[in-house]
């Protein structure tokens, strides 16, 4: 059952991207910037939180599917969670050992060390925050392209459980914003989130 | 030199002992064996299920300070090791990829879900919604196959563990694995393996602390006590040895006779075992430690021998006691015979080694250590053989009344100051050697985990398999009220996976052919962001299942299921029995009630209930027993000795067991199977001593030579079985324990019973 979330885990990561500026000129640079952009970033009850809007791609649908919800990232247990809230309420909380799902069918969790493929999203997560390029190169090749003002980091998948899975993942954003995250299956399916900064929003 | 026929004979006999034991002797550590013969149907359960039951294979692995990732590294090693079925944590959740083909085809078959146009509806709008956390293409796969999930659901309902909390460390930070075994847990040596691998792995591959993992469980407990006994035996029999050793030189000053005292002894060892070993296929740990303590007694004979021949020449000597000792060996052995008449395996080989043993020593006695002895009688010699008056000793009374007087009173008061605590002890716990705590943490550790309650089952027999399926089917849809009613949280029955003919037909039935089932899903998938063309496996799957041939019990050998069907249904002397599994129970007697007002032939199985019944009516049968025993030997005392003589060594032995009784339930609160088993030989110790004390004696040398024998074989019992009695296993705490203070108790009766002044009144 895991297998379907590495991708939308994946999707989840990104997070940590928003705040970004992505003013420097060496993924390390970037990277550095990302991960003190995290941690000044907007907070409620010392969790960061971020709106978003996701569009899903699939063979299996007539036409894509809306969902919409929350991104809340919480650096006291370092758990990120997506908290979906439309059309139906369901929410996937991942942590350093296990992953939890909540469906109206219920609370289900799910052990990351059965789950490699989830594991190596969530190694790329702690990459990221940490901004340790290293780490990031080690489960990720990235390509930083520019051009006009919109710049995009694709990264692709190295190790095999999840390359055998997911494409690549795209961030897009604009000066020092994140605008938007496209994940890309091997199947042929697809996701865009677009994220709505809740303090510009606000504002 | 030509060797006397009685000793040809004798080392003729060791050699067949010997040749018999090469070939037949083999070990087994089954506590099973021990219990006795089940006479009810919960303790047919009980026996039958010993080790097989649900969750009794798992290995409870306590991490203490383990945090989450050393956790999960440990989990990892083990779960690589490939030694284990499979190792649970609290994450565990079933792999998609784990879904056993068979599981798989016939999913259709074993569930109920409907596959109507509300049904499906609603499952395709829960896959909808799931879209936003799932993805890829094993998920599409999955949902074009099974958008109902009733394969996952199925998976997840045979999930052995239903834990209460989220994670499974305990309030003092230990952290739990459940590591399910290849091998019941009644396979000892398979059991040692698996709680050595876990150890080696965890200790040299990871590193842990060695003093911070604890293992229990059924098999775990097993293997210790294995350890326990081995250790145990060999510990206790050098000291037991020494003890003898100290005991004899001190009594005969002499090295000749500690050797030959081995004789009688080793022969009757090897003799029982041999006898054990050719009726039994295998000879138990315990009838082993337990035996070679019980024939403790066989040291007796050589004693009584050494000391009679201090005065005169050791064929004389034999020949003067040997009518008392063959009395005194008679009657022990008929008690042996009653403990090999128990009714359980272990007890009868723990008989028939002690029976055979006994008659061996007294035999070898007899007449093989005789011609052995060198010493002649005029060597030993000393002066002062006055002849004695022919009169029969007189026997005093009045020790035994008060013997009876202070036992009783003490049991009188011990009752009230305990609050009236039960005499006997019936709990089977006090027959394993497990302490308490461990048995108590394994318990807390398997509440932590919500494993399947070890206590109880629902038994429900039938001869035939397709009407045990269905009525399991019943109570299976019926236990829901019960569940309502919070008299049981969980339970899991064989039908989960192997539903009756009878509802897999119902279910193939009602499955929608091909046209009317891509009708159905159309309308289904309106309101839906679904294709149609995305669900085509679907439609091929339900179309295949409609002619599936039914699932039967052999369809799930060699597969990972086996385990499951095996556990919950098995046949017995051409009886099917269908064993629900329960978890989280509440009211236990409401629950009974429950099951038996609901009318299908099931019973709610107490395991520890049915033991101690089992237990109970074990002892009813024991004392049953041991007052046959005790008329066969007062018949043979009246048919051999003078009426009051008899009688009089009867009370004696009587008065003691009282005496001996009330101590023991003074120190220990009750009593238990050992305990009894050890008043049978504290018994026939006290008739040897009575006998031999109150016998026509011939002269001053002879009575003296008759003292010094009951003294020497009295303290060299009780410091034997005083060294016994100090063994942490608790089964040889209690025999030991109880064979010291019934043996001071003997002697003290027949050194005061019998009036020493006897030479006044001639």
């Amino acid at each position: 059952m895991s297998k379907f979330l590495c991708c939308a885990a994946a999707v989840v990561i990104s997070l940590l991207l928003l705040p970004s500026t992505w003013a420097a000129e060496t993924l390390t640079s970037r990277l550095k910037a990302v991960s003190s952009a995290l941690l000044n970033a907007e907070q409620i009850n010392g969790k960061h939180q971020i709106e978003f809007r996701e569009e899903r791609y699939s063979e299996l649908l007539i036409q894509p599917v809306t969902f919409e919800g929350k991104l809340i990232y919480d650096p006291e247990s370092r758990s990120i969670k997506k908290a979906v809230t439309h059309p139906n309420v369901v929410s996937m909380t991942m942590n350093d050992q296990a992953l939890v799902l909540e469906t109206s069918e219920g609370k289900r969790r799910l052990s990351l060390r059965t789950r490699p493929a989830l594991r190596a999203i969530m190694a790329g997560f702690r990459a990221l925050v940490e901004g340790d390029v290293d780490a990031l190169e080690s489960h990720f090749e990235s390509n930083y392209q520019q051009q006009a003002g919109e710049w995009r980091l694709v990264l692709t998948p190295r190790a095999n459980r999840l390359s055998k899975r997911m494409k690549s993942l795209t961030i897009i954003g604009q000066g020092s914003r994140v605008d938007s995250i496209v994940t890309r299956m091997k199947n042929g399916d697809h996701q865009i989130m677009t994220l709505i900064p809740m303090l510009a929003e606000r504002k | 030199m030509r060797l006397p026929i009685n000793i040809s004979l004798w080392l003729l006999f060791l050699l067949v002992c010997v040749t018999i034991l090469v070939f037949n002797l083999r070990f087994s550590y089954d506590l099973g064996i021990f219990l006795p013969a089940p006479r009810t149907e919960s303790q047919k359960v009980l026996i039958e299920r010993l080790g097989e039951g649900p969750g009794s294979r798992f290995l409870l692995v306590g991490l203490t300070g383990a945090g989450s990732d050393q956790t999960e590294t440990a989990q990892q090693a083990l779960e690589e090791s490939g030694a284990f079925m499979r190792v649970l944590s609290s994450t565990s959740t079933p792999e998609l990829s784990d879904i056993p083909n068979i599981l798989w085809r016939y999913r259709y078959l074993l569930s109920d879900e409907s596959l109507d146009k509300k049904s499906l509806h609603e499952s395709l709008q829960q896959r909808a919604s799931d879209l936003a956390l799932f993805a890829g293409e094993e998920f599409n796969s999955l949902l074009g196959a099974d958008p109902g999930f009733t394969s996952i659901e199925i998976m997840e309902a045979l999930n052995p563990t239903k834990p209460v909390a989220d994670s499974w460390v305990t309030d003092q930070g230990t952290a739990l694995l459940i590591v399910e075994t290849r091998t019941p847990a009644f396979d000892l040596s398979g059991q040692k393996t698996a709680v050595e691998a876990i150890q080696n792995i965890l200790v040299n591959v990871q590193n842990f602390d060695p003093e911070k993992i604890e293992i229990t469980g059924v098999g775990a407990f097993g293997v210790e006590l294995q350890d326990v006994i081995q250790s145990e035996a060999t510990k206790r029999s050098v000291l037991a040895s020494v003890g003898l050793a100290l005991v004899l030189i001190l009594a005969y000053r002499r090295w000749r006779p500690l050797l030959l005292a081995g004789i009688p002894l080793l022969t009757a060892m090897i003799a029982g075992l041999s006898a054990v070993a050719l009726i039994f296929p295998q000879v138990h740990g315990i009838t082993l430690a337990f035996g070679f303590t019980l024939l403790g007694i066989a040291i007796d004979y050589p004693l009584h021998l050494f000391s009679h021949a201090r005065h005169q020449s050791s064929l004389s000597a034999i020949a003067n006691i040997w009518p008392t000792l063959r009395l005194g060996a008679a009657s022990t052995l008929i008690a042996y015979v009653g403990i090999a008449l128990s009714g359980a395996q272990g007890l009868a080989q723990l008989g028939i080694f002690t029976s055979v043993g006994i008659v061996t020593a007294a035999l070898v006695t007899r007449w093989v250590l005789p011609p052995m002895m060198k010493h002649k009688a005029a060597e030993l010699r000393f002066d002062g053989s006055s002849q004695l008056l022919g009169e029969a000793p007189s026997l005093r009374w009045s020790p035994v009344i008060l013997m009876v007087v202070a036992g009783g009173g003490l049991m009188l008061v011990a009752w009230q100051n305990a609050d009236n605590a039960a005499i006997w002890n019936n709990n089977l716990a006090s027959l394993s050697p497990v302490p308490e705590d461990r048995l108590s943490r394994d318990h807390e550790l398997r509440q932590l985990a919500g494993t399947p309650d070890l206590r109880h089952v629902i038994a429900l027999r039938n001869s035939d398999l397709q009407h045990a399926l269905r009525e399991t089917e019943k109570l299976d849809n019926d236990l829901r009220f019960a569940s309502a009613r919070g008299l049981v949280g969980h339970w899991q029955t064989v039908t989960r996976l192997l539903p009756s003919e009878t509802s897999q037909l119902r279910r193939q039935r009602k499955l929608p052919d091909e046209e009317h089932l891509l009708r159905v899903l159309t309308h289904a998938l309106s309101d839906t962001p679904f294709v149609l063309a995305a669900f085509k496996s679907f439609r091929n799957d339900v179309t295949a299942s409609r002619t599936l041939p039914l699932l039967t019990k052999e369809d799930f050998y060699d597969s990972p299921l086996q385990v499951y069907i095996d556990t919950h249904l098995y046949k017995h002397d051409s009886e099917w029995v269908s064993i629900i599994s329960l978890y989280g129970l509440g009211d236990i007697a409401a629950f009974k009630d429950w099951i038996g007002d609901h009318g299908i032939d099931a019973e709610l199985v107490d395991l520890k209930s049915a033991s101690e019944t089992l237990v109970a009516s074990y002892r009813g049968y024991t004392l049953k027993l041991l007052a046959i025993a005790l008329l066969a030997i007062l018949a043979l005392l009246l048919w051999r000795l003078p009426r009051r003589r008899a009688l009089w060594s009867l009370a004696c032995v009587l008065s003691v067991l009282t005496a001996t009784s009330a101590s023991v339930y003074l120190l220990n609160g009750s009593l238990n199977l050992y305990h009894m088993m050890a008043l049978l030989l504290v018994a026939g110790l006290g008739l040897d001593y009575v006998l031999f004390m109150s016998r026509d004696e011939k002269s001053v040398d002879d009575r003296l030579d008759t003292r010094h024998a009951v003294i020497a074989c009295a303290v060299s019992t009780t410091v034997a079985f005083g060294l016994l009695g100090l063994s942490a296993i608790p089964a040889l705490q209690s025999m030991g324990s109880t064979v010291a203070i019934g043996t001071v108790l003997n002697i003290s009766l027949a050194w005061f019973g019998v009036n020493r002044a006897r030479e006044s009144f001639a």
